[in-house]
């Protein structure tokens, strides 16, 4: 078992994710099918913990997944620039989020002020993907650099 | 609810306008997502997958095939997932080279060796599901609009009207002007330029445009470079729908941005700012490059598959009638004119570069290339012998000129240095007011200087 991420790298992690990023959460079942959903918001609590909101009921086969394994990989994009992070945890766990319509609403808008500089019209930005959503919490324990060109893969240490 | 098919999906999930995601898992069920630059349709059963940077991914295939796909639709966001299982990687063959020619057109950057395809990954379809969202719409403003990127239509009408305007042209420049004006009004293809290859320079120049800030007739782009180029050299359409996406990665994008800026020696190319899609397409005739027809649009996804084979058809149409003109060699004898006499005490300064055939005025570029040298010979014929008329004829067959025997594209090469000279305003003026003659005039004093070449 991994012993998590370096201070440097959470606050790293923290810092990119609400820049509003695409997220693309991937899980995979006892079977070793994967899985895969569009999430809504990711943040880094103050206990260094990972917290995502998975929509539903698109997310449905993502939850059951993390109930059974509690294992996910979350790349994140930055429509705008093209930076990409993937970070991977385990121990995952359904949690309730009070605050989590307002990270919901603050990340879509986010998200969507990049897209509408891109030229996708904002009408589209709000279909991808459902209302209700379930927050899940993890440790993450490992950090890549997904940015495409040579660094694409390597393990961002801090 | 049945399944949906795989053949059944929409085409505009295959643009790479949103990116495609992939999430594997490897023997130990540990998972890895990874967006995708694009994903290919292979044929009713397989996509393939361009192996450029996936390290985790390929060692996950290797224990565990089976993975899953995360296709976005770029009009309307609906979504599909695709469960796919690797059946084998190709280094060569057709699909590779396909594939391997759009990352070369469209991806690269700094260090090109870190882009380049390294294999074309294929994986079998096995399920396909698409997702089921329900959004929430209450934010302001976002009203359940549907598919808000509606497409237009067009086709074999606004084909048959081309084809009609082609044919009532009874010159060259009536024939670009009236045919570039229905790929507007018709096709809705508001910015649209033409290029001509000229085979003993291997490049390409632009002899027509309509809807871009300059005209760049006259601009000259090589072979294999930008989009026009690559899409002459590999003779394949070349379909961008989303040029600001792929600026990021995009060799041949920045090429073609920075030959829209031109140069001390360049005519800016025809271009949009901000253009966000971008379509040229090979006109080919009788098994050879002649040359590109090419489209811009601001808006992402302007472009499709429809599009490709519309503006590919408009350009052959075109092609065929440009080269219709060209074999039209009829050329009515009339007595020349004489050179009149400068009606103002101006003088107007040319200066001929034998290294490039580059013409300047008044220490301004005005063009190079053959073009140039055409210039430059009817200046100084028009010195020595005094005489302002020129026959095509006689040009044709002009040592200086070194035209090929067959093929010369004159007519064209004529009509794009009259534009050219027309845009520049500098007293100086063709006018072609029959078919093969052509009439300079001046009323300028011509002064004209020679660097020599070396």
């Amino acid at each position: 078992m991994s012993p998590g991420l370096s201070p440097a790298a959470l606050r790293s992690l923290g810092q990119f994710l609400i820049q509003s990023p695409s997220l693309a959460l991937a899980t995979c079942d006892a079977a070793g099918r994967s899985e895969m959903v569009r999430a809504a918001a990711a943040r880094i609590t103050p206990a260094g913990k990972l917290r995502i909101l998975v929509p539903l009921p698109e997310g449905a086969r993502s939850l059951a997944n993390i109930e059974a394994t509690g294992r996910v990989a979350l790349t994140a994009a930055i429509v705008s620039t093209y930076r990409t992070l993937q970070v991977k945890g385990s121990g995952a766990l359904l949690v309730p989020w009070p605050e989590q319509a307002e990270v919901a609403r603050e990340s879509l808008l986010g998200l969507s002020a990049q897209l509408t500089n891109v030229g996708m019209p904002r009408e589209l930005h709000f279909r991808l993907w459902s209302g209700r959503q379930q927050a899940i919490e993890l440790t993450p324990s490992e950090l890549y650099e997904q940015t495409p060109g040579p660094g694409a893969g390597l393990a961002v240490s801090g | 609810m049945t399944a949906p098919l795989f053949s059944d999906l929409p085409a505009e999930l295959f643009e790479g306008v949103l990116p495609a995601a992939l999430a594997s898992a490897a023997a130990d069920q540990a998972p890895n997502a990874t967006w995708l630059s694009q994903v290919w349709r292979v044929d009713s059963g397989h996509v393939a997958l361009s192996c450029q940077f996936f390290r985790k991914t390929r060692s996950n295939l290797g224990q565990n095939p089976v993975a899953l796909l995360l296709l976005t639709h770029p009009r309307t966001v609906e979504q599909w997932r695709l469960l796919v299982r690797y059946s084998r990687s190709e280094t060569t063959g057709t699909l590779f080279d396909t594939m391997a020619r759009r990352i070369a057109t469209v991806s690269a950057a700094e260090n090109e060796s870190v882009f380049a395809l390294r294999s074309a990954d294929i994986f079998e379809v096995l399920e396909v599901e698409k997702l089921v969202i329900e959004p929430d719409l209450s934010e302001p403003g976002v009203a359940d609009r549907g598919a808000v990127m509606a497409r237009k239509p067009a086709g074999i009408s606004a084909l048959l009207r081309l084809s009609e305007s082609i044919a009532a042209s009874k010159q060259l420049s009536g024939l670009l002007e009236s045919g570039l004006s229905v790929l507007g009004s018709h096709f809705g293809y508001d910015s649209v330029s033409l290029y001509l290859l000229e085979r003993s320079e291997g490049i390409l120049y632009a002899l027509a445009s309509r809807g871009f800030p300059q005209s760049g007739v006259g601009a000259r782009i090589p072979l294999g470079v930008g989009i026009i180029g690559s899409c002459a050299q590999h003779r394949l359409p070349i379909r961008i729908a989303d040029l600001a996406r792929e600026r990021r990665y995009d060799r041949a994008v920045v090429e073609q941005a920075a030959r829209a800026k031109g140069g001390e020696r360049e005519i800016a190319l025809p271009a949009l700012e901000q253009a966000a899609s971008a379509l040229a397409v090979p006109l080919v005739l009788r098994g050879s490059l002649f040359g590109v027809l090419a489209a811009e649009s601001r808006e992402i996804l302007a472009f499709d598959e429809q599009d490709e084979q519309l503006l590919a058809t408009a350009g052959q149409l075109l092609a065929q009638g440009v080269a219709l003109h060209e074999e039209d060699d009829s050329e009515p004898e009339a007595p020349p004119l004489p050179v009149s006499l400068p009606t103002t005490r101006g003088v107007l300064r040319l200066r001929y570069y034998e290294a490039d055939d580059s013409v300047f005025v008044d220490d301004e570029y005005l063009i190079k290339g053959i073009p140039g040298r055409i210039l430059w010979l009817i200046v100084s014929l028009r010195e020595t012998e005094h005489r302002s008329t020129f026959q095509n004829r006689e040009l044709r067959l002009h040592p200086l000129l070194k035209l090929p025997t067959f093929k010369d594209n004159l007519e064209a090469r004529l009509l794009m240095l009259q534009r050219r000279l027309e845009e520049k305003s500098i007293g100086l003026r063709l006018r072609r007011e029959d078919r093969g003659r052509l009439h300079v005039e001046c009323n300028l004093q011509i002064s004209i200087e020679v660097t020599p070449a070396g």
